[in-house]
């Protein structure tokens, strides 16, 4: 089962303890804290963590032999192979470039980032650029959870475009230019307790594919120049069963 | 024909593939796969008897196949030798450890004899933003250093050893030289090192019969999270005012429970 809480924090939820424990509502909709979480995880496809194990292979100096796979008949209970030699090719999948969200009105170029010297995700200084986990899934992979994600503010340009990210309603629309535009809808928006989070599902790289769209939002640590929470917008591409 | 017995771990035949009766217990099971290693000779390999593969040739890898834990018996005969046909390299007794993820490579050891070396596979967790590299000496070749983008990454490695190492994720120019001289041996070659992924760079063939050449296996989702996402500094979107703005109450509850609670920050000691 997908969590973006971590399992203790779900297993409160499921005790309806959750109120008052951990800093957890569901924007954008009426529902109690429980039954939004509830939601988010019937609405998200399963993910497993199972290891996936590939045979892709990489860049060549030389032309490799075609022959990428044996040729001959295989029966039932006869192993594959195919060739090692370092052949060029991945499938080109594109980095996004962009995020529009028009019930905000938002649109923010995209630069693909990777880590901050605290191996946290790194993001674009400006609150009005947003940042592509670069070593998750690209849009239109085919799995897995692309995550693009914006300061909501800085101390120089005050708010951005990502601080209305908490009003976005079930079924809004969201779109990413990944060479082509893919379409995506919204179907959760949480916050969370920083503490709370659950790294590895906001950053899943398998399941079936999704958009989380990241921010924080919460109270203001003055002292640490943090937020408490963060906003993720969860949601799936238009015609994969969104609402 | 050379007769090898894996002590360490070993190879093939599965439930999954029809040649074992035991159910598989995913929780037991091994993940093996196979490398070709031996040029120039197109085999068939059996598995207790049965045959796990044909027409297999040089310089490919099998699938990975899980396999319960067990012992198994294994032989590679030439392309069409049937099960009775004579052995170029025979295995028996292999230990197949459950749990392990196991690369079984048939190649020429540094005398240029085939035989089988099982190895067994680094698939923890590494931090996020790193790939690993492993490097494998399976060429019948001498003692060789690795360098990556020029330098030496790994010295001295000797048939059929294996190197590693986790580097930030990215594009490496590798060549495989004679130890401690600068005779380039195979390569250069990019060698993209995924993020998450360990790259099991093989060295196979034969120095004195010119035909040295690198083969590449990729084992991936050995990725970690990045620690959070703190995504803003400034505190103009603090609830405190946009509660005031908005005359929430709700927001305004949220945000004083949310000041007694202590944020406990991940650590990267939490991550499996």
């Amino acid at each position: 089962m997908p969590r973006i809480l971590k399992a203790r924090v779900a297993v409160a939820a499921a005790a309806a303890t959750l109120a008052g424990v951990v800093t957890f509502t569901a924007m954008g909709g009426t529902r109690d804290p429980a039954s939004a979480l509830a939601a988010a995880e019937a609405a998200l496809p399963t993910t497993s963590p199972t290891m996936v194990v590939s045979t892709t292979n990489t860049v060549s100096p030389t032309p490799s032999v075609s022959a990428s796979r044996s040729p001959n008949p295989r029966p039932t209970g006869v192993l594959r192979a195919s060739d090692a030699s370092l052949t060029a090719a991945r499938p080109a999948s594109r980095p996004p470039t962009r995020i529009r969200i028009p019930s905000l009105g938002a649109v923010l170029g995209i630069d693909p980032m990777g880590l901050d010297r605290d191996g946290a995700m790194a993001l674009p200084e400006s609150p009005s650029r947003a940042g592509w986990y670069r070593f998750g899934p690209t849009p239109g992979e085919g799995a897995g959870a692309t995550v693009v994600a914006a300061h909501i503010d800085s101390r120089a340009e005050g708010a951005g475009p990502f601080a209305g990210l908490r009003t976005l309603d079930k079924g809004d629309l969201i779109a990413v230019v990944a060479g082509r535009t893919i379409r995506y809808r919204a179907t959760d928006v949480l916050r969370i307790d920083k503490g709370e989070l659950d790294l590895d599902s906001v950053f899943s790289r398998t399941g079936p594919e999704r958009l989380h769209v990241v921010s924080c939002g919460g109270p203001f640590n003055r002292v640490t120049r943090h937020y408490e929470d963060n906003i993720v917008v969860i949601a799936v591409p238009v015609g994969a069963g969104s609402p | 024909m050379i007769t090898t017995r894996l002590i360490l771990a070993g190879a093939l035949a599965a439930s999954a593939l029809g040649f074992a009766a035991a159910p598989a217990h995913a929780a037991d099971d091994a993940t093996v796969s196979v490398l070709h290693g031996v040029p120039g000779a197109t085999v068939d390999v059996y598995a207790n008897g049965s045959a796990l593969l044909t027409d297999f040739k040089p310089g490919t890898l099998t699938d990975p196949v899980k396999l319960p834990a067990g012992e198994y018996d294994l032989k590679v005969t030439a392309a069409g030798a049937g099960a009775d046909g004579d052995a170029v390299i025979e295995a028996n007794d292999v230990n197949v450890p459950g749990g392990a993820n196991i690369t079984v490579v048939a190649h020429l050891d540094a005398a240029g004899k085939p035989t089988l070396t099982p190895f067994v596979n680094d698939v923890s967790t590494m931090d996020a933003g790193m790939g690993r590299l492993t490097v494998r000496h399976v060429a019948a070749a001498p003692e060789v250093d690795v360098r990556a983008n020029g330098k030496v990454a790994f010295a001295s490695l000797a048939n059929p050893k294996e190197v590693k190492a986790d580097l930030a994720a990215g594009t490496i120019s590798a060549d495989v030289v004679l130890a401690g001289t600068d005779t380039v041996a195979i390569g250069p070659a990019d060698v993209t090192l995924k993020e998450g992924t360990n790259t099991i760079v093989y060295a196979w063939g034969s120095a004195a019969d010119a035909n040295l050449a690198l083969a590449v296996q990729t084992i991936s989702g050995l990725h970690s999270s990045p620690t959070g996402v703190p995504a803003g500094s400034g505190g103009q979107a603090d609830d405190a005012a946009l509660a005031a703005q908005m005359g929430a109450a709700l927001l305004t509850a949220m945000a004083a429970g949310a000041g007694v609670l202590a944020v406990t920050r991940r650590k990267a000691t939490e991550r499996a």
